[in-house]
């Protein structure tokens, strides 16, 4: 079972937290110069102004793990298209760890834009001029828990372009994995709802508010998992999203609940029960909120018909995959 | 009635990066928008604030977040007005677009009131 069943105590649920995850810490470190992190990693590149920042949300250790980065330029315009090479390497269960250490066998991070905010780009990594964005997505092996770095190479109109990043990979992980129970937890709908429809879908505002997506709000969770159908439920803020990816991918979640009705029930939790009084809805604090590390959205989650969590996609979904899951689902 | 903070962190890493010093940009860049949208062309109002405007607002509601929510809702909601008409494949006619960037350079205004920040007019 998860550590976030519906068991949970109220008081961990109603704690007040002000820690900033390490992790979080540890990412914006690289931002105030623009130049890259002063790893100790071998090989930073003194003469480029590219800059990495893990954008994963629940790294933990062991193997194929979802890396996601963001690179940028000092004056913030996003690398896209392509694909850059990923070396990792273990430097300590210090954050201040560091000398020459081994670096993994590369791999390839592939060029993810943000469904409904694909930039034009081609093959090669190239500078995003314009509208768009998105993350480099690589699978990496993290065999222990500690402060990792990461050194990402790029070619980049036709020049080698290296930096270097740092990230903390957890124990285990603090929201619900693959492989796990997904949580039980109780939330409305749309005929059950008594409150404002702003604490289904923060889009809703106002006194004429109507979803944006009422197909998203009609299922519960338990019943569709009860009755044995699959779940994709998507956990994020339109509204009050602390990045610019919320909105989208509820869109393309949205988009493909039409596509896909006969191979799964399509559900959106809203984060923010109130935004301004800063309260999170109960249902999702269950899922996505850890009283330690706090708690990051957008996720989107595939549940089985037995209610084992299938697959999982932090921060920016890769909708080709998960619509490649859809389609392997039987329909009903 | 649970009160909690939701570490909303970083994303893409884009958000947080810069500090006060990209206000003044921003407003200018808004303010750029406003005028494009003024004279009727909206495309390009869109594009100006989706290319420049987008990540420093997201940074602008982070700073605020910690010191006036409702201010930030504020901010969110007119953020969120302004690309619910840009965005989704219709665009709305020029002089919507103007008046929701009238009303969102308000509450950024507010924002950086809120923050002590200079908050120049157009």
């Amino acid at each position: 079972m998860s550590r976030h069943a519906t068991s949970a105590p109220a008081t961990r649920r109603g704690r007040r937290l002000a820690a900033i995850a390490a992790v979080t810490a540890l990412a914006l470190s690289a931002c105030g110069s623009g130049e890259p992190d002063n790893t100790t990693l071998p090989d930073p590149d003194p003469n480029t102004d590219l800059v990495a920042q893990v954008a994963s949300f629940d790294l933990a250790a062991g193997p194929d793990q979802r890396l996601l980065l963001g690179l940028f330029r000092s004056d913030r315009t996003v690398l896209g298209g392509g694909s850059v090479e990923v070396r990792v390497a273990w430097l300590g269960d210090d954050p201040a760890a560091g000398g020459e250490v081994p670096l993994s066998d590369p791999v390839n991070a592939t060029f993810l834009p943000v469904p409904g905010n694909e930039p034009d780009v081609g093959d090669t990594p190239t500078w995003i001029d314009g509208r768009g964005a998105g993350v480099y997505q690589a699978r990496v092996n993290l065999d222990q828990p500690g402060f990792w770095g990461a050194r990402i190479s790029a070619e980049i109109d036709g020049r080698e372009h290296v930096t270097t990043t740092r990230f903390q990979v957890l124990d285990t992980h603090r929201v619900p994995t693959v492989g796990e129970a997904a949580p039980r937890v109780d939330h409305p709908t749309a005929d059950t709802h008594d409150g404002p429809l702003s604490e289904l879908d923060s889009r809703a505002q106002g006194s004429d508010a109507r979803l944006p997506a009422p197909h998203l709000h009609q299922v519960n969770v338990n019943d569709a998992l009860d009755a044995g159908t699959p779940v994709v439920l998507v956990i994020s803020t339109p509204v009050y999203c602390a990045s610019q990816f919320c909105g989208p991918i509820t869109d393309r979640i949205a988009e493909l609940a039409l596509d896909y009705e006969d191979r799964a029930a399509f559900v959106h939790f809203e984060v923010w029960k109130d935004f301004s009084d800063n309260e999170l809805n109960p249902h999702v604090m269950e899922w996505i909120f850890d009283p330690e590390m706090g708690g990051n959205e957008p996720w989107v989650f595939l549940i089985d018909a037995d209610g084992t969590i299938a697959a999982r996609w932090d921060n920016v979904l890769d909708a080709d995959e998960l619509e490649s899951l859809l389609q392997a689902l039987p329909a009903a | 009635v649970r009160h909690v903070s939701l570490l909303v962190a970083v994303t893409l890493g884009l958000t947080a990066c810069l500090g006060a010093t990209t206000q003044p940009d921003l407003m200018t860049t808004l303010c750029a928008a406003i005028d494009q949208a003024a004279a009727g062309d909206a495309e390009a109002a869109a594009d100006t604030f989706e290319v420049d405007a987008h990540t420093p607002l997201h940074d602008l509601a982070d700073d605020l977040a910690g010191a006036d929510r409702a201010a930030t809702a504020r901010l969110l909601e007119a953020k969120y007005d302004l690309e619910s008409s840009i965005r989704g494949g219709t665009m709305a006619p020029a002089p919507l677009v103007h008046q929701r960037l009238l009303a969102l350079t308000e509450q950024v205004r507010e924002a950086l009131a809120a923050l002590d920040r200079p908050a120049p007019s157009c």
